[in-house]
């Protein structure tokens, strides 16, 4: 066996070759699609890897093509890569059964995390049971109104949005977030995001 | 305050003395230079404008000085009336020699000055009249000022020499019409130049039309000056035609221009030919009215081009103001658009800088370096776009290719309607199309139509929806068309959609179609929607082209 491989799906050619490039520096070998079919269409041949996929893109989106290769009845790792405001299309995809998602532009040492992670079969999340004991505790110190909210911002609603659901002001909203970023040292809403899925937040 | 004052002063001293840039003289020299010039220019309009005096009185049908005293008046305040004393004893003494006793030339000048300053006091307090004289009410109230003040005047002076026995009783009735109609004249066309001198602007007709405007006024005088008397009445009018011309084109400021000249050189003609009282007084009369339609033409004028000014500075605030809600949209659509060079751009650093830490060679660090500025570069572009779009800028003419208008409003569709696979398809000859329009505005008008085509095609579902861009060359201008492959505008709505708030739409205000037809006009341009089967159908705008 090679070096594990990693397939990145991604209609940006610059993203693309860089993310290619990054991940060769790190050791892996990597291979290029500018849409989902192409991807598809390889599938069958490549040799086990993880797919790195973009969630938005023209033609087939990467929900889609995820759907398509669970389908299939393939099983490869997904990382899925959003882009900023696409938290709600990740909790869904990470709920359809992808590894991990990761929030443009992202940190190298996360993108190598997540890709080692993929590729050793760790799941960041645990839709069908097994829960992350300390993101459950973390998530246990949150009041019943920071709960509420967390669900909100996880299904990918805007503080704006929120307040207006709640009939509270946004500027009360982006305390109780300032909080709940506090109370579970998380330092994005991607984090949040994925550690609520982890703590079973959103297994339901 | 003080010190705008003391600007206002130094202006005004300067454009008296000489007509030469201001000059900043210590704030007592600049009163004396105002004075002074106040004084000379006075004797010298009283000394220009001395004839047919009654009975050697300062009685004459021609009498700018009157316009000159007002004008102080209105602009430096009525403090400075006493010298409407002091500059009428001065100039019975200097020019006439004081052929009454002297209680008699003060008691008159005194009823002078103090009718004037009433006068003045009167328009610029109770009346608010604006020296500025931007609107009708204000001419109008000049001309009041002119008419029925001075007939005022000439009844108050005259019947204090008829008090003091320097006047028969029974010549009362006509030295007061012969006061009368100098001073009225003599406020009508001295009053609105001086006035107007402070505010002269660059003209705004080419310097060919500014020629033959002044032949046009100056063979209508030099005919005038050169026939003899009833026919100078009688040819009169042909003095209307250039004098109307002159104010259409040049406003208030022509109008004073004309009207000044006018009476300068028909009073030195009368004086030459020695045409006598009466006909003076007959001559004034028509002069008065070609004086009083002349100026009220040249008011209405400006105010017209104000009014075409503010709705001008209107119509760029509110399309700006489309833009920025425009521009709200993409700026949501932004994020996403700068996180892709962001993200590349970081990962090509770390390239590098890992490249680095082992040792790799120059070309092995300088090429993703090299990448790396790229994506900078570009994101760079991204965000200038946006900030070009968004600026405030009043309409600025300019010569630019189309196709990078084009290029421009695409992408920022593209950002603001992400993600978008509805592809746009421009016609290759619209490069090297140059117009000449406004560039922001022209974009904002193809973010208009490029945005309604993608929202028909995404609303209407409609299958492998298309939006092409043509342009071609027709009639000396440049017609751009944006085509859709949507249902089009139903028959019912197409008188409608250039309306403001008409909308088909769920969302939006109905703004965009308005706001392009405003500023295609505005570019000497029009816009219109021509309807065809699937995807014959068009929006079609006109731009002047470069050189044209």
């Amino acid at each position: 066996m090679g070096r594990a491989a990693v397939y990145i799906v991604d209609d940006d050619a610059a993203v693309r070759d860089s993310m290619a490039q990054l991940l060769g520096m790190h050791g892996y070998e990597t291979r290029q699609y500018a849409d989902a079919a192409g991807y598809l269409n390889e599938a069958e041949k490549l040799p086990r890897g993880c797919v790195l996929l973009d969630i938005r893109m023209p033609g087939m989106s990467g929900m889609e093509l995820q759907d398509e290769l669970r389908k299939r009845g393939r099983e490869e790792p997904i990382v899925f890569v959003t882009g900023h405001g696409d938290i709600g299309l990740a909790v869904k995809a990470m709920k359809a059964g992808a590894t991990d998602f990761l929030q443009k532009p992202c940190d190298e040492d996360e993108l190598i995390g997540a890709v080692r992670d993929a590729l050793a079969g760790k799941r960041q999340a645990q839709p069908a049971g097994g829960i992350d004991e300390k993101a459950a505790s973390a998530l246990a110190r949150l009041t019943d109104r920071e709960r509420e909210i967390l669900g909100y911002v996880s299904k990918g609603l805007t503080s704006k949005a929120i307040a207006q659901r709640l009939g509270i002001s946004v500027r009360t909203v982006d305390i109780h977030r300032a909080n709940i970023m506090n109370k579970t040292g998380t330092r994005n809403v991607v984090e949040l995001v994925r550690l609520a899925l982890a703590g079973g937040f959103m297994g339901a | 305050m003080a010190s705008q004052r003391t600007n206002q002063l130094a202006m005004h001293s300067g454009l008296l003395i000489a007509g030469r840039a201001p000059v900043r003289l210590p704030k007592g020299w600049q009163q004396a230079a105002l004075i002074a010039s106040y004084l000379g220019l006075y004797l010298l309009l009283d000394w220009a404008s001395m004839i047919y005096p009654f009975l050697g009185y300062n009685i004459t049908p021609w009498s700018p000085p009157p316009g000159l005293s007002l004008a102080l008046l209105f602009v430096f305040g009525l403090r400075y009336a006493p010298l409407l004393l002091v500059a009428g004893l001065l100039s019975d003494t200097v020019l006439r020699g004081l052929i009454a006793p002297f209680h008699v030339s003060l008691l008159a000048n005194l009823a002078n000055a103090a009718a004037y300053t009433g006068i003045a006091w009167l328009l610029s307090q109770p009346l608010r009249f604006d020296a500025k004289l931007e609107s009708v009410r204000d001419m109008a109230l000049l001309a009041g000022a002119a008419i029925a003040g001075a007939a005022t005047v000439a009844a108050l002076v005259v019947g204090v020499y008829v008090a003091l026995g320097a006047l028969p009783a029974d010549r009362f009735g006509e030295a007061t019409l012969r006061y009368w109609v100098g001073d009225a004249i003599g406020i009508a066309v001295t009053a609105p130049l001086l006035l107007r001198l402070r505010r002269l602007q660059r003209p705004a007709v080419g310097i060919a039309e500014m020629i033959a405007q002044a032949a046009a006024l100056g063979a209508c005088l030099w005919f005038l000056a050169g026939v003899s008397l009833p026919q100078e009445f009688k040819y009169f009018y042909v003095l209307f035609a250039p004098a109307v011309w002159i104010a259409v084109r040049h406003g208030l400021s022509g109008a004073a221009v004309v009207c000044f000249t006018s009476q300068f050189v028909l009073m030195a003609d009368a004086i030459h030919d020695n045409i006598g009282a009466t006909a003076v007084i007959e001559l004034q009369a028509l002069m008065m009215t070609l004086a009083v339609t002349v100026l009220f033409t040249g008011v209405l004028v400006d105010e017209r081009r104000k009014q075409e000014a503010a709705r001008e500075k209107l119509r760029d605030e509110v399309s700006h103001l489309a833009r920025l809600s425009t521009g709200g949209e993409i700026a949501t659509g932004l994020a996403h658009e700068l996180n892709q060079p962001l993200t590349a751009l970081l990962n090509y650093v770390r390239v590098g800088k890992a490249q680095l830490e082992r040792g790799g060679t120059a070309d092995q660090v300088l090429e993703p370096l090299l990448k790396a500025e790229a994506q900078g570069v570009r994101a760079a572009q991204t965000v200038q776009r946006l900030h070009d779009f968004l600026r405030y800028g009043e309409f600025s003419t300019s010569e630019f290719d189309l196709a990078d208008a084009v290029g421009e409003a695409v992408a920022l569709v593209r950002v603001a309607k992400r993600p978008s696979e509805i592809p746009v398809r421009v016609a290759a000859d619209i490069a090297g199309l140059i117009v000449s329009a406004d560039r922001v505005q022209t974009t904002q008008i193809l973010v208009n139509l490029i945005t309604n085509a993608f929202e028909s095609i995404v609303e209407h579902d409609v299958k492998d929806g298309a939006v092409e861009i043509a342009a071609a060359k027709r009639d000396g201008q440049a017609h751009i068309a944006v085509a859709d492959t949507g249902p089009g505008v139903p028959a019912e709505d197409r008188d409608r959609i250039f309306d403001s708030f008409f909308t088909t739409k769920t969302e939006g205000m109905g703004l965009g179609l308005a706001i392009s037809r405003s500023l295609a006009e505005a570019q000497g341009g029009r816009i219109w929607y021509e309807h065809g089967e699937r995807n014959r159908h068009r929006f079609v705008f006109t731009l002047n082209l470069a050189g044209g």
